[in-house]
């Protein structure tokens, strides 16, 4: 080794990087639960946290590190991963006190146990499946390539640069034109031909959905296939073969569109779900010899490392054995004192079948972030609470506490997964990424329960929140924010109050997703799934992506792809999220002082 | 010819299976049917509150609409166009109310009731009542869908077996492991020699460059094809090399990174570390190619 000028460190898991990305995180969360509460939906931190992260490590402090700046956008959203996971269930179970006061009395120390226990078992559970997902079945992760292109860029140079930046700007303008409604957020093709809303052509209008899909190129065409199949196959045959009746006394101007709703709702939606259960396990299952593989190769190349005092790529076995134990434990401790309803029995079983529920849910979510970019997060948010309310014979609090811990986990396990991607493309070290998130991950649950519990009761004039305690909401002014995913969530557990669970449909699509696991094409099941689980117009505009790809390098050849489709689609992926948030923030603020709504 | 056969049964089979699975049983469509009646009947409801509160506001602003003669109260809605839409959007209800059997003389009040009291009595099936009404009204067509799905994934896992054993023409041995190994080894070592002496941040765009295209020939190539090593060896030999040729590829990556941030120290220390991984790479392909 020669070197003629004096030799620096090269910073990863600095104190720098980790500060930056706690700092981060934490705004990050406490803004997201409150964006979240207000308009029904969270953000992803990573890409804002690589922007903010490009601008004080490198612009401020001037620290030239691309791997440093991944560790922080690393921790940054590993921590804001429990906002999600926190404001689409825990609201469920406080709107549900209003009406029913025995469940207004739940403890404050077994929610934040199950909250961190699910944001540690999500992590410790996803990463002996890195080499699974990231190395061998090369899952895109378009966000993560897209924090990748963005972490890069400085040697990218300035043609690839400017690339980035016009796929920005165009996803910027594009998300403003839907957002000052000149454009719509769907646009509905259907409707000029006269198809009928079970028949429906409309192509969701979102640069990072069709950033996503040009990233995923051939490899989402499953995806796009199976929506396809779902809306313009089966949706007709039903309403053809009278699957699908309308009453008697319907005006006849509404039934198309009550059929369409519930062929969604009560068809292929919940049959979806069970399709990514089945896919999910089939996968497990057939992955099953390259994860044990894989594990034997961590715990050699461990091993041979301490032998030569070097440190391993990864968290031992060892470590995340432990960890992982841990976890189960603080699942049983925090079903147990969840509620007195709640016996030594009940409480095992809830750990154990909470254990696997989420590590199952984990790997639908990682696989089909992987895939597509998108997270069916709310559906097994659905079934963690179903499960969890049938094994403890109704109780609604100690299911929705563990839901809470299967939602945080979820989110983990895309969020982890989407960043050891990110790392892989730059180089990062595994080991670094996965002993940051690992030690942070108590942080953001904290922080987000904390906040939510401020909004609730909210007492003072001016201040938002969404109790029927808070002075918001008792004077009805714009400060009364909506809480639309936990309504949507309360809704979920007053239908399993009466029944109203598609155990037929989740039973008859899992054997179809196994079924299709067969199929040679890695994680076909889980795709085909998530198309019948989503909205079509979402779908049909990333497979509309799938084509404009695949057409792209037939034309021009895979070096086009590479230099020129991955920058642009990145910078789609990047504008969009950057100019939500931007809006989010300005309509927020604005609403605040008094102008907004 | 067996991969197109097995690609149209397993579409088929999607098909036949999704449509007869995702049927609902007789007293469940019963009770979603009455339940969109409610539904309606409830949206009026809705209406009706929202021109309460409208009332309310009216009657702080100083309008009562109760103290108004029939002629002031037309010219009120005239003027007022929150009123307006109101008073548009309720009678449309209660037309739509009128479509669904509601009589004239009923208010929507007692049209919900009814409503509810014809949901509760159809009930909603319970999760075993409904697994078993759903098995009896679809289950065989489903069944059906389920066996051409398994019969077309097999036939396209027979044919990708044929493909990889040497049976499909130009497809078998396109992936080439050792020389696609021999080749990195070998451009990794003249990147390594171009950035020996270079000082910490200095100018790296031809080395850069030239790791850039090691990754679109030689890698992306390797890595695209990836599937036929799985067909040839099965996915617990595939990962015992494959793993460490991630993790020499992972450490180009690192290198290309360590020079773009000026630090040739780390850039050469990374790509020591790729030129070791490839090597653990290679042995243990050669070891599994030696097993059989």
């Amino acid at each position: 080794m020669s070197s003629s000028s004096a030799v620096r460190p090269y910073p990863e898991l600095s104190i720098v990087g980790v500060l930056l990305g706690t700092v981060q995180g934490v705004i990050m969360t406490a803004s997201f639960v409150y964006i979240a509460l207000k308009l029904g939906f969270g953000l992803g931190g990573s890409t804002v946290a690589a922007i903010l992260g490009f601008v004080a490590l490198r612009g401020v402090l001037g620290r030239k590190s691309i791997v440093e700046n991944n560790i922080n956008q690393t921790v940054a959203s590993g921590i804001n991963t429990a906002s999600s996971g926190v404001v689409f269930t825990l609201p469920a179970l406080m709107l549900l006190s209003v009406n029913d006061p025995s469940l207004s009395h739940f403890p404050i120390g077994p929610l934040i146990f199950s909250a961190i226990a699910g944001s540690l078992m999500g992590i410790v559970l996803i990463i002996p499946l890195r080499k699974q997902m990231v190395e061998f079945e090369r899952l895109k992760f378009p966000s993560g390539v897209a924090v990748a292109t963005l972490l890069k860029s400085p040697g990218e140079g300035l043609s690839q640069g400017m690339i980035l930046v016009g796929g920005a700007v165009l996803a910027a303008a594009l998300t403003l034109l839907v957002n000052f409604a000149v454009l719509p957020e769907d646009l509905d093709v259907g409707h000029l031909f006269s198809l009928p809303p079970w028949l429906p052509f409309a192509l969701y209008i979102s640069a990072a959905n069709f950033g996503a899909g040009l990233l995923s190129g051939k490899g989402g065409l499953p995806f796009a296939l199976g929506g396809i199949l779902a809306w313009w196959v089966i949706s007709p045959i039903a309403v053809q073969m009278g699957w699908v009746p309308p009453h008697a006394a319907m005006p006849e101007v509404q039934v198309p569109d009550w059929q369409a709703g519930e062929i969604y709702s009560q068809m292929l939606r919940p049959l979806g779900i069970g399709m990514l259960i089945g896919g999910a396990l089939a996968g497990v299952v057939s992955a099953f010899p390259a994860v044990t593989g894989a594990m034997k190769s961590l715990q050699a190349a461990a091993k041979l490392a301490r032998e030569q005092g070097a440190s391993a790529d990864e968290l031992s076995p060892t470590v995340l054995g432990g960890s992982a134990v841990a976890a189960v434990i603080m699942l049983f401790l925090s079903a147990f004192f969840s509620s007195d309803d709640v016996g030594l029995g009940t409480a095992v079983l809830i750990a154990i079948v909470g254990s696997l529920w989420l590590a199952l849910a984990g790997i639908i979510v990682a696989q089909a972030t992987g895939a597509t970019d998108i997270s069916p997060l709310s559906g097994l948010a659905l079934i963690a609470v179903t499960l969890m309310f049938f094994i403890t014979g109704g109780n609604v609090t100690a299911a929705v506490l563990i839901g809470v811990a299967v939602c945080i986990a979820t989110s983990q396990c895309a969020d982890m997964m989407q960043d050891l991607k990110t790392g892989h493309l730059v180089g990062s070290r595994p080991r670094e990424q996965q002993l940051a998130q690992l030690l942070l991950c108590w942080i953001g649950p904290i922080i987000a329960i904390g906040v939510l519990f401020l909004l609730w009761e909210a007492p003072g004039d001016g201040t938002p929140g969404f109790g029927p305690q808070s002075t918001a909401c008792l004077q009805e002014t714009q400060f009364c924010l909506a809480a639309p995913q936990a309504g949507a969530l309360q809704g979920m557990i007053e239908a399993l109050q009466s029944s109203d669970a598609a155990v037929d449909k989740y039973a008859g699509g899992a054997v179809l997703g196994g079924a299709l696991s067969i199929f040679p094409i890695g994680g076909v099941a889980v795709l085909v799934g998530l198309a019948m689980y989503l909205p079509f117009s979402i779908t049909l505009a990333y497979g509309f992506g799938n084509v404009v790809a695949m057409g792209l390098e037939r034309v021009y050849g895979r070096e086009f792809i590479g230099r020129k489709l991955v920058p642009f689609a990145a910078g789609m992926i990047v504008g969009e999220a950057l100019t939500q948030l931007t809006w989010n923030v300005v309509q927020t603020g604005s609403s605040l002082l008094g102008g907004g709504q | 010819m067996k991969g197109y056969a097995g690609l149209l049964l397993l579409l088929l089979g999607i098909v036949v299976a999704a449509s007869f699975g995702s049927r609902n049983g007789e007293r469940h469509i019963a009770y979603r049917q009455a339940s969109a009646k409610v539904g309606a009947g409830n949206a009026v409801m809705g209406l009706l509150d929202e021109g309460r509160a409208l009332n309310e506001t009216l009657k702080s602003e100083g309008v009562d609409l109760g103290a108004l003669s029939m002629e002031q109260h037309l010219a009120l809605i005239e003027s007022d166009v929150r009123l307006q839409t109101q008073v548009q959007k309720t009678t449309e209800a209660i037309d739509d109310l009128r479509k669904w059997g509601m009589q004239d003389g009923d208010s929507p009040q007692m049209f919900v009731h009814a409503a509810q009291i014809e949901r509760d009595r159809i009930g909603l099936p319970g999760p075993r009542e409904r697994l078993s009404a759903w098995f009896q009204t679809a289950g065989v067509g489903w069944l059906v869908g389920v066996v051409l799905i398994v019969c077309g994934a097999l036939l396209a896992r027979l044919q990708e077996r044929e493909d990889n054993a040497g049976g499909a023409a130009g497809t078998a041995g396109r992936v080439d492991f050792r020389g696609t190994m021999a080749e990195t080894l070998r451009r990794l070592a003249d990147i390594r020699a171009s950035i020996q002496d270079l000082p910490m941040d200095a100018d790296a765009a031809s080395a850069r460059h030239a790791i850039d295209q090691l990754g679109d020939d030689v890698l992306t190539p390797l890595v695209e094809g990836r599937g036929q090593l799985v067909a040839r060896h099965g996915l617990a030999a595939f990962a015992e090399y494959f793993g460490p040729f991630s993790a020499g590829e992972r450490n180009v990556n690192r290198a290309w990174s360590a020079l773009t941030d000026g630090h040739s120290v780390v850039a050469r220390e990374s790509l020591d570390a790729a030129v070791v991984a490839f090597e653990a790479a290679q042995a243990s392909f050669e070891a599994v190619e030696a097993r059989g």
